[in-house]
């Protein structure tokens, strides 16, 4: 019992870990674009 | 927004990618990313807040952009190792070019503007297009035209678009980006460590 508790305190850690990841490396990549090009857009929303 | 769409376009292709090798899909990890919001955080308020960039004059924009944009280069150069990067810095070094050759604004020609069908009312000649990166500015004056905002994109009537080579770069990075993450085997050795 207490070997799946641990397993499965493992693999929530490892979930988050990569949830974090991806969401973080998309925030930073998506802002780096924004910062980084310069489209103009015309009636849209945002600049990039 | 076109950003966004290859980032997650990106993403969704390779967590399929992953899945079919039979990996974990982890992005490999971008070092000094806090470098990216310094350059973001400025850029914000001058061209994105309402509230802040009506009140920013034009003469500090060349300033702002020249200098956020360094900060991105040393970015990526500081992560020159990672996959795809050099992608995203020849991207914005096109970008960089083009805005430091034309006194700090990117450069928009009044052919683009008629192509994307912009009504005269909304842009001058030698003026800043709204509260973008942009100059309008004729294309004999125009250095390193190429590089500048010469493409052009009529979704539909209220969404058009002005992009550069850079920009192209810019958003095919993301998605390679993103891709690789999915195809790497010692990415999952490390993730499953």
């Amino acid at each position: 019992m207490k070997t799946l508790s641990n397993l499965q305190n493992v693999f929530a850690t490892k979930v988050n870990a990569q949830t974090i990841r991806v969401i973080v490396t998309l925030i930073s990549l998506v802002l780096f674009a924004l910062a980084a090009g310069a489209p103009d857009i015309i009636g849209g929303v945002g600049m990039g | 927004m076109i950003f966004t769409l290859a980032a997650l376009v990106g993403l969704v292709a390779g967590m399929i990618r992953a899945k079919m090798k039979a990996n974990t899909y982890f992005p490999i990890e971008l070092k000094y990313s806090w470098m990216i919001l310094l350059a973001f955080v400025p850029q914000w308020l001058v061209f994105l807040l309402p509230a802040t960039r009506e009140l920013v004059p034009n003469t500090w924009i060349p300033f702002i952009l020249i200098s956020t944009q360094l900060i991105l280069l040393v970015f990526v150069w500081l992560n020159r190792r990672q996959p795809c990067i050099w992608l995203l810095g020849l991207g914005l070094m096109f970008n960089f070019f083009a805005i430091c050759s034309n006194n700090g604004w990117m450069p928009i020609s009044p052919d683009v503007l008629q192509r994307l069908q912009v009504p005269q009312s909304a842009w001058q000649l030698w003026e800043r297009r709204g509260f973008s990166k942009d100059m309008v500015i004729p294309v004999e004056n125009t250095k390193l035209w190429i590089l500048s905002d010469i493409l052009s994109l009529n979704l539909y009537s209220r969404f058009k678009i002005a992009f550069s080579i850079g920009d192209i770069l810019i958003a095919g990075g993301i998605f390679a980006y993103f891709w690789s993450s999915g195809g790497s085997k010692t990415l999952t050795k490390e993730y499953q460590s």
